[in-house]
């Protein structure tokens, strides 16, 4: 099953993040643990993990602001 | 004291490990639900932390009370609250030990002694005097067990509390995690004293820095301190140091910490240093594993409970709040 890739909360008052950064193009093979993208919010840059190995279908368009929970792309 | 320590025995090793890879998986399993961006919660990771919680846990009874902070997730799961129970809590569902209305900061069981946990730094040190001295006076031979972190040790409540704590000679535990860090303020930067164990001398207390890397020092120093304080000698303070291997919070960088730090961090990574005393205590890697594998199935039904699980009544607002009066 496709692992959904959504916005996460990060920071207490944190309500939109922006994709800064995809670091695998369509179709590539991600593991479990690779950093898949770069997340920014107004106080902090985060590198975000896979949580699920298979090929990964970025949707989010980078230099974009997502609100938490918003879906990104998917893994499988 | 750690010095002339026994060994710890079999079954009480078995003790800790399983409680300290409880509080690992639940903090992995929480850290892949946040960046799947599945949950959206504050989360107050415990990396580095978990054989400290799970060391002073085994050191306690069942019945005995802890006082936590909003990075108590080791010192609740280890200490054995329902874990569906805490899962619910922590996503803000109906099912949850507060009914969905306290969240990740204010997990609260009294059922199992988690008897509350706050977000207010050093808040916690005084309220365990509180419990302490209702033990004394009711005679139930419980002890308390508060822990906090090291930036806590400059509030005002933490000073008070000592003094106090040992004036009365409360059954009362305070657990220091010097994570070396309060928020992103290094240890040097926040206090010019050497440590915090040695604090307790000027309140006339017993008090210890300990290894809480190695069990073979966290667990004896803690069977030993809760032991001072059931017998009515008074209250310990005990330091463990340790390291936060993660961020403040989940989704906060710590580009911050220097690169020695973080290799020191590496190098004394509690997990591995377990499982390297498991197996020189001849337990088997089938063994070990197996405990890991059923504690994850166990938590994978937990947070599916969670997910499934109604959010509170709207109505639920008004509830819990004032006492009713007839
Ligand atoms: C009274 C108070 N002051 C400040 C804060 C903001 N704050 C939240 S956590 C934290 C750091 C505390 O550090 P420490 O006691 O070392 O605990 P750790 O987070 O390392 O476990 C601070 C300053 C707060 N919650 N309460
Ligand atoms: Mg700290």
């Amino acid at each position: 099953m496709a692992e959904e890739i959504r916005i996460p909360k990060l920071g207490m008052s944190a309500t939109e993040v922006t994709l800064s950064e995809w670091m695998f193009g369509e179709g590539e093979q991600v593991a479990k643990g690779d950093i898949i993208y770069t997340a920014e919010t107004d106080k902090t840059t985060v590198e975000i993990e896979a949580q699920a190995s298979g090929a990964i279908h970025p949707t989010g368009e980078e230099g974009t602001k997502y609100k938490v929970g918003d879906v990104i792309g998917t893994i499988g | 004291m750690a010095e002339t320590a026994k060994e710890i025995d079999r079954d009480k090793l078995l003790d800790i490990y399983t409680r300290t890879m409880k509080v690992n998986r639940t903090d992995e399993k929480f850290r892949e639900l946040l960046m799947q961006g599945k949950v959206a919660v504050m989360y107050y990771c415990v990396r580095g932390q978990e054989l400290v919680s799970a060391a002073a846990m085994a050191a306690l009874e069942d019945d005995d009370y802890v006082v936590c902070t909003y990075r108590g997730q080791g010192e609740q799961t280890a200490k054995g609250i329902p874990i569906k129970k805490w899962w619910g809590e922590c996503l803000g569902k109906a099912t949850g030990t507060c009914k969905g209305k306290g969240g990740t900061m204010h997990i609260t069981d009294p059922d199992t002694g988690i008897m509350v946990t706050t977000g207010v730094v050093g808040s916690g040190i005084p309220i365990a005097n509180g419990l302490a001295m209702a033990s004394q006076n009711n005679g139930d031979g419980r002890v308390t067990l508060v822990s906090f972190g090291d930036g806590a040790a400059n509030i005002g409540g933490f000073h008070e509390a000592m003094n106090m704590a040992q004036l009365y000679k409360l059954p009362v535990v305070f657990l220091c995690q010097n994570n070396r860090y309060g928020e992103h303020t290094a240890f040097a930067d926040h206090t010019d004293s050497p440590n915090i164990g040695e604090r307790a001398a000027g309140y006339g207390m017993k008090g210890i820095t300990v290894d809480g890397n190695d069990v073979n020092q966290i667990y004896p120093a803690m069977e030993e301190a809760v032991a001072h304080a059931r017998r009515g000698k008074g209250p310990v303070l005990v330091e463990a140091m340790c390291y936060r291997m993660m961020g403040h919070f989940f989704g906060s960088d710590f580009s911050y910490m220097p690169e020695e730090h973080l290799a020191e961090m590496k190098a004394e990574d509690p997990l591995p240093k377990l499982r390297k005393v498991m197996l020189e205590r001849q337990f088997t890697e089938e063994e070990l594993d197996k405990i890991v594998a059923d504690i994850d199935a166990e938590i994978d039904e937990a947070v599916q409970h969670a997910l499934d699980a109604p959010l509170p009544d709207t109505d639920e607002i008004y509830k819990d709040v004032l006492e009713e009066t007839a």
